[in-house]
């Protein structure tokens, strides 16, 4: 198996990085537990202490409103009471909430009596208020207000009894009803006691009820009930009696009834409110606050209490947990980080070690080749990137070694090929002058042959413009015969005007006649004057339509003669066309001689270069043969087996004189040549070839002093 | 070609011709000869006054003479004249526009030279002649132009 | 100016003084005290007498002479202006026309009658009245002295003028200082004797005023021949000569010189030779019309704007010469106070005639031919309408008729009406007549206004006795040709006892009217646009055959057909109605194609063509031909009769056009 660096490194740094992390995520995860074994407590037991302790706060807090709104005897702050009663209540039921989404089904069934006691609660103490509200000290003038419209129409009607009776009893004129005897007198005077009774009583029944709810006191409203109920018995007698009385059945027979039912009414009134009085609420209330009120609310406080206790118990488990996992992970913490450290620092000792040794070696064998010393056999071990790297190094020297002896023998192949090729060029160069003195001839041949062809064009151009004109002179003797032909045609028209006018004058003379003939003998003169005139315009109407005919018959004959000549210039200018086609002709051909000749010129120009160029190449063949000597030299530098280096030692001396000579001998041979422009025929220099710019440089001696100096190389021979 | 040469006292006619026969016409009631104008066509007129010209401006009848001596309608020809003739109708004179195939000249007739055309001796209806009379070898029909132009002769022989 | 043309001059001037002369008299009767109008006659006497004398008949001079000094008494206030003597001087002026327009030895006798009546009427000879009365007051107070230059040109002699004669004119107006100058005159071997080389200057001592003067040169009265200065009053110790017969109501005076001035620049022109020019005129505008469509195929600018110059000058031309032709009908009326006058005193009625609207002008060739069937009018009015003045008396009527005769205009027509307050048409006599001449049936029902009607029947006379003056039974049904020939329309309208009034409708001329021009095949048509109410695509309306005749439907209306092809003989492509208003209701002409709108210059037709039925006449259009004029209500009516006789298309003469 392979280990190299770099699987060392990972792996090492691997096994650190793991444990730092283990230890790393057990760390956060036991914050986390602690962060989330704290938000349980504060939301668990804490807020069901803080709960359980403001709704013990509330419930104290409603119940002393309850005693306020029954100690109070203002309504508007009953109200106010009421209204904070219902805010309490609601909050009360909130706090109920939370402490109840707080707990575990464990404690689900204590909870739910919590809720049933609340609810028990909130319902008592409702009715307590509801109890308060109903004990109302204003309860007089509601008694006052309820009867007040019956007993007022109770009290009106015995009014109007009063009335009514005491109208009996007075004297009157215009009614025949008054009472007079004493029977009847006393009879009224009975009526109108008793109807003052009626009045009476009713009103005192009505204090009584009145004071009976005012009620400072239940043996006070009792006492007062009872009057109240003799008054009643006082009315209903005196009804009845009164009633009984003839006087009164016989005058009043409508009123009567009236005042039964009025007072009916007023008695349902009445009782209603005595019943009322005696139902005596507030102590109702008060034995509610005592009897109901209190013992829910100590059982609830209770409840509550017990609530609170029990999760300062479930705090205090929750504490004791807490520490005893923080003290477990501490101690795995620990262990972690050690075994970390101490395998970070096997490793790294390992791999410095390792490293070390291999590279050594490589620089040592990098140094010899640097020599040029291409001998080494290097050793290549080990399975990491140093022994890579040795073996790398070996394939190069290996490679070295087996181009730099293709080289040497390649630069003497070149040194071979170029003397050929010099050789070669010379030939070439001899042939291109040949060639251009023969093109020479060929020019001077064409020159003359393309002035016979420019002679001819000239003639055939000179011949076409003669056509041309024919041409022209034909057409514009087509158009004069046209034009003449036409003219012709205006003559007949003319002609018709004149017959026309002959003819009009004919008229004009035959009216002019009539004139005459009608100014009687006076005309007479003048009608031989229109006769003339007449006779006149006949001949001239004679002579014109000869002379239209005659016009017409020429006009025939000028047709005739137009029609032919139009024949002949199709023809005419059919020969122009031809002679204008061979002038072209010609043209065409002189440009083509024109063209030959240059193109002979260019030519012999271009064999003339051919020449210069092919001694150029000569040249140029033994500068590479030069160039191919010293690059066999230069490849003399590398070392490829020990036993040749000793024996090529003196050779390299010797030929590196050999390459000065030659490079002056060269330097001189070029300043007395002259570079390319016209053909020199040169004998081929029997000189070793020069070598190029670069190469002739002194730096090159220092190297080779250096070379020398680190042991020698050896030179192949070509 | 004929000529006026005539100068004895009588009357000047002038002379005009229909197909082959020569007529004459009064020429004091001529006002003008003119070569036809366009026409234009009247609706349920007589057959011999079938339009109106325009002569200078003045619109007249124009009366077919061939029409009227009951022969064959004819085209315009190169000799076609149209003669302005003013008609003297007592209270109600007028010009009409005659006509004929050719006119011919002015001549002048002597007294007495007109005769009454013999009964039978052509085929025009007597009523529009007033005679004849001979000239040269020929019968010169002298037409009565009151007549011709009778407003009740709608209906041509 | 020649001498034939001064006579004719004269003769026209005479014929106006003439009428001028019978207006003032029959004036004077109605007021015989107007100085005005006295002055007028006299003037007018004067003038006649004067001019008479130069260029006119002796006999008529001589006449006018006598008259001259015998209303001169007149004038003075020697001898009253009655009616009998008006009756007299009105048959003098009668006797005077007929002097000056038929000379002859046969007025010998009448000449002398009427003499013998004036003398008999003025109690004087008037040959014993001399020409010149001595008869003025003492001392006119407004004598002038007048300085007058006579310079009459070389030539007047050749031209009749007698400068002696003037001269002696002149003197008649008061005491004249004539001054002959000489210095023109050549020696006597180069004088031409006649050349007048004599100039003169006058001095004239005289009440008359300028016009009088100016009268005396009326006939020499060219520009710089005669000069008139006023030099100033005539000297207190010049006693003015009592020869000066002229006595001027200075009143008169000052009008008399307004109406000489306008005078001035008037020129006589005959009618017929403003009828010649109306007819140029009217050529002209058809020739302009020929330029105009020629110059629009030409698109030359230049020609185009000098076109359209021609054509508003052309047109402007013809309305003046149409105006031209335009005549008060004052002319007409003021013959007739003459003729109301005559019939009345022959017929012994008493007859007031009242005249408005004299200044409305109508048309020369209307008004002439309007003159007689107003007359024939006029007589029937005072024959049969207006009652004798007993009759009337009787009928609780004032004794004096009262004949009305008032025009005006209305739109373009003519509106003319006669009313009298007669006794009304007598409606049963007329239905008697016409039983008896049996133009209608016994057992006719007739309504009063087609009995009305009845009396424009021919053959119908009323009048119990034909009289000289009317009831030959010719009067009105020629009266209503006349009008109707006239393209007018004529009403009566007449209640019994309390008169009768006739109305005449006329177009104000007769020679233009507005026309719509189609075309019917190859022939154009005008109808008048008067009566074309729309023209619609045929297309575009229903047509429908009823019995024969086709039918159009314009917007829920029958309005019956009128095919045009059928008429002229052309293949039915008519594609346009024009609807025109008749007298029967609608019809719809068919024609080929509407070409627009034009005044139409009327040209009458010929005998020869009267009797075409459903033409009104002719007229030249732009390019020189003649396009017929249709009377579409005639044409209706020939429709529903067969084609017309002999009248084949193609079987007449060929088409020249």
């Amino acid at each position: 198996m392979r280990l190299t660096i770099k699987t060392k490194l990972i792996a090492s740094f691997a096994v650190i990085l793991t444990l730092t992390a283990g230890s790393g995520y057990m760390a956060m995860q036991s914050l986390q537990d602690a962060n989330e074994d704290f938000h349980q407590f504060v939301s668990g037991p804490f807020a069901q202490v803080q709960t359980s302790r403001a709704m013990r706060e509330s419930l104290t807090d409603v119940r002393r409103l309850v005693n306020r709104a029954y100690i109070t005897n203002d309504l508007a702050e009953r109200a106010k009471y009421v209204e904070a009663f219902d805010t309490r209540i609601a909050e009360l039921e909130a706090y109920r909430e939370q402490l109840l989404s707080h707990v575990d089904d464990a404690s689900r069934e204590q909870h739910a009596s919590l809720t049933a006691d609340m609810a028990e609660f909130a319902d008592t103490a409702r009715r307590a208020l509801e109890l308060s509200n109903a004990a109302d000290s204003e309860a007089p003038g509601t008694v006052l207000e309820a009867t007040e419209q019956v007993f007022t129409a109770f009290l009106a009607d015995a009014a109007r009894l009063s009335e009514g009776l005491r109208n009996l009893g007075e004297p009157s004129a215009d009614s025949g009803q008054g009472v007079h005897s004493a029977a009847p007198m006393r009879d009224l005077v009975r009526a109108l006691s008793l109807a003052e009774t009626v009045s009476t009583s009713a009103m005192t029944a009505r204090i009584s009820t009145i004071d009976a709810a005012a009620r400072p006191s239940p043996e006070h409203t009792r006492a007062q009930v009872e009057h109240a109920e003799q008054q009643v018995a006082a009315v209903e007698a005196a009804l009845a009696e009164l009633k009984a009385i003839p006087l009164v059945s016989r005058n009043f027979m409508a009123l009567v009834p009236d005042l039964n039912t009025s007072w009916t009414a007023a008695l349902a009134v009445l009782r209603a409110q005595l019943d009322s009085a005696l139902e005596l609420r507030e102590y109702a209330a008060l034995e509610m606050l005592s009897k109901g009120l209190l013992p829910v609310s100590e059982r609830l406080d209770g409840q509550l209490a017990q609530i609170s206790n029990d999760s300062d118990a479930a705090a205090a488990a929750k504490s004791a947990e807490t520490e005893a996992s923080y003290v477990q992970m501490r101690n795995k913490l620990v262990a972690i980080v050690l075994a970390a450290i101490a395998i970070g620092a096997a490793a790294a000792l390992w791999m410095a070690i390792s490293i070390s040794r291999g590279l050594n070696r490589s620089v040592k064998a990098a140094e010899a080749i640097g020599r040029g010393d291409l001998t080494t056999e290097l050793d290549a071990r080990g399975a990491d990137e140093i022994g890579d790297l040795m073996r790398a190094m070996k394939a190069m020297t290996e490679n070295l070694r087996r181009i730099v002896g293709d080289v040497i023998s390649s630069s003497g192949q070149v040194a071979a090929g170029s003397q050929q090729s010099s050789a070669t060029a010379e030939q070439l160069s001899q042939g291109s002058t040949e060639q251009a003195a023969a093109t020479e001839e060929a020019s001077a041949a064409m020159e003359q042959m393309a002035a016979n062809i420019r002679q001819n064009a000239e003639n055939a151009a000179q011949t076409e413009k003669i056509a041309g004109q024919a041409s022209l002179n034909a057409e514009k003797t087509g158009k004069a015969v046209a034009n003449s032909v036409d003219a012709m045609r205006t003559i007949a028209d003319k002609i018709q005007i004149v017959q026309e006018i002959a003819r009009q004058t004919d008229l004009l003379a035959l009216n002019a006649a009539i004139e005459a003939a009608r100014a009687g003998q006076h005309g007479k003169g003048f009608a031989v004057v229109a006769s003339e005139v007449r006779k006149l315009a006949e001949r001239s109407q004679l002579a014109s339509t000869e002379i239209g005919e005659l016009s017409a018959s020429t006009l025939g004959i000028s047709e005739e003669a137009g029609r032919m000549l139009q024949d002949l210039v199709p023809d005419i200018q059919r020969t122009a066309e031809l002679v204008g086609e061979i002038s072209a002709a010609c043209r065409e051909q002189n440009a083509g001689a024109e063209q030959i000749n240059q193109a002979i010129q260019q030519l012999d120009e271009v064999t003339q270069q051919n020449a210069a160029a092919a001694n150029e190449m000569s040249a140029t063949a033994e500068q590479l043969s030069a160039q191919a000597a010293m690059l066999n030299e230069r490849a003399g530098f590398f070392v490829l087996s020990r036993d040749a280096a000793a024996a090529t030692t003196p050779a390299a001396a010797r030929s590196e004189d050999e390459l000065d000579r030659q490079m002056q001998t060269e330097m001189a041979g070029r300043a007395s040549r002259k570079p390319a422009a016209a053909p020199v025929k040169r004998a081929a220099a029997k000189v070793r070839p020069a070598q190029s710019g670069p190469a002739a440089e002194g730096g090159f001696d220092l190297d080779l002093g250096a070379a020398g100096d680190e042991g020698g190389f050896e030179r192949l021979s070509a | 070609m004929q000529t006026t040469t005539a100068t004895t006292l009588g009357q000047d006619y002038l002379t005009i011709a229909l197909d082959e026969d020569i007529f004459a016409l009064p020429v004091a009631t001529v006002r003008e000869v003119l070569d036809p104008p366009p026409m234009t066509r009247v609706p349920f007129a007589p057959a011999h006054v079938p339009g109106l010209v325009n002569v200078r401006g003045n619109v007249m009848p124009l009366l077919d003479l061939r029409t009227r001596f009951g022969m064959a309608a004819a085209e315009d020809r190169e000799t076609t004249r149209l003669i302005v003739t003013h008609v003297d109708r007592p209270g109600d004179p007028f010009l009409v526009g005659l006509r004929a195939d050719a006119v011919y000249e002015v001549i002048d007739i002597a007294q007495g030279a007109l005769r009454p055309a013999p009964p039978g001796s052509t085929r025009w209806p007597a009523a529009l002649m007033q005679g004849v009379i001979q000239r040269g070898d020929r019968y010169v029909i002298v037409l009565d132009l009151a007549e011709i132009v009778a407003a009740d002769a709608a209906r041509p022989q | 100016m020649s001498l034939l043309d001064a006579t004719q001059t004269f003769l026209d001037e005479a014929r106006d003084l003439l009428e001028q002369l019978e207006a003032a008299l029959l004036d004077l009767e109605a007021r015989p005290d107007d100085a005005a109008l006295i002055n007028t006659t006299f003037r007018a006497l004067h003038t006649l007498k004067g001019s008479g004398a130069m260029f006119g008949p002796a006999e008529m001079a001589a006449f006018a002479h006598h008259l001259e000094d015998t209303f001169e008494l007149v004038r003075q206030g020697r001898v009253p202006l009655g009616p009998r003597l008006v009756g007299v001087f009105l048959r003098a002026g009668d006797h005077l026309r007929r002097l000056l327009f038929t000379p002859g030895v046969e007025h010998e006798a009448e000449t002398l009658h009427l003499l013998a009546a004036l003398r008999e009427l003025t109690g004087a000879a008037p040959e014993s009245v001399p020409a010149a009365t001595p008869l003025a007051p003492e001392a006119q107070p407004d004598m002038r002295q007048v300085m007058i230059n006579l310079r009459l040109p070389p030539t007047a002699l050749a031209f009749g003028t007698n400068p002696l004669a003037l001269i002696d004119e002149l003197r008649g107006l008061g005491d004249c200082l004539v001054t002959p100058l000489t210095g023109a005159v050549p020696d006597l071997d180069r004088l031409d004797p006649a050349q007048l080389s004599m100039h003169w200057q006058m001095t004239l001592t005289t009440a008359a005023d300028r016009a009088a003067i100016e009268d005396v040169f009326i006939f020499v009265d060219e520009p710089g021949v005669v000069s008139i200065t006023e030099i100033a009053p005539a000297m207190p110790e010049a006693p003015a000569r009592p020869r000066a017969p002229v006595d001027e109501a200075p009143a008169a005076a000052p009008r008399d010189a307004a109406t000489a001035e306008p005078a001035d620049s008037q020129v006589r022109v005959s009618a017929a030779r403003l009828d010649t020019l109306l007819g140029q005129v009217g050529e002209l505008v058809i020739a302009q019309a020929r330029l105009t469509a020629l110059a629009h195929h030409r698109h030359d600018a230049a020609l185009s704007s000098i076109v359209e110059e021609v054509e508003r000058l052309s047109a402007d031309l013809r309305d003046s010469a149409m105006d031209m032709r335009m005549l008060p009908i004052d002319q007409l009326f003021s013959r007739y106070r003459r003729v109301v006058r005559d019939l009345a005193d022959s017929l012994k009625k008493d007859i007031q005639l009242v005249l408005s609207g004299e200044e409305t002008e109508l048309d020369k060739t209307v008004l002439d031919r309007l003159g007689d069937p107003l007359v024939h009018i006029i007589r029937n009015a005072i024959d049969h309408g207006i009652e004798t003045p007993e009759a009337r008396e009787a009928a609780g009527k004032p004794r004096r008729g009262t004949l009305r005769l008032c025009a005006r205009q209305s739109g373009g027509e003519m509106i003319i009406t006669i009313e009298d307050d007669g006794a009304g048409l007598d409606r049963g006599r007329i239905r008697a007549k016409a039983l008896a001449a049996g133009i209608v049936g016994p057992e006719e029902e007739l309504t009063p206004g087609q009995i009305d009607q009845l009396i424009f029947h021919p053959g119908l006379s009323t009048a119990q006795a034909v009289s000289s003056l009317s009831g030959r039974g010719v009067g009105m049904d020629v009266v209503k040709r006349t009008i109707t020939d006239l393209q007018g329309s004529i009403e009566i309208a007449s209640e019994p006892g309390r008169g009768t009034r006739i109305t005449l409708r006329l177009p104000l001329t007769l020679a233009i009217i507005e026309g719509l021009q189609v075309a019917i095949g190859a022939t154009m048509c005008i109808l008048p646009v008067a009566s074309v109410e729309e023209c619609v695509e045929l297309a575009q309306v229903e047509t429908g055959t009823s019995s024969g005749r086709n039918f159009v439907d314009i917007r829920g209306t029958m309005v019956p057909l009128l095919w045009t092809d059928r008429i002229f003989g052309t293949a039915r492509s008519g594609s346009v109605v024009a609807v025109l208003e008749t007298e029967g209701g609608k019809t719809g002409v068919v024609v080929d194609q509407v070409i627009g709108q034009h005044q139409t210059v009327i040209k009458p037709l010929s005998p020869l063509h009267r009797c075409v039925p459903g033409l009104a006449g002719a007229t030249i259009l732009g390019d020189g031909s003649v396009a017929l004029i249709l009377d579409v209500p005639a044409l209706a009516r020939c429709q529903t009769l067969p084609p017309a006789p002999a009248r084949q298309p193609g079987a007449s003469l060929p088409h020249v056009a």
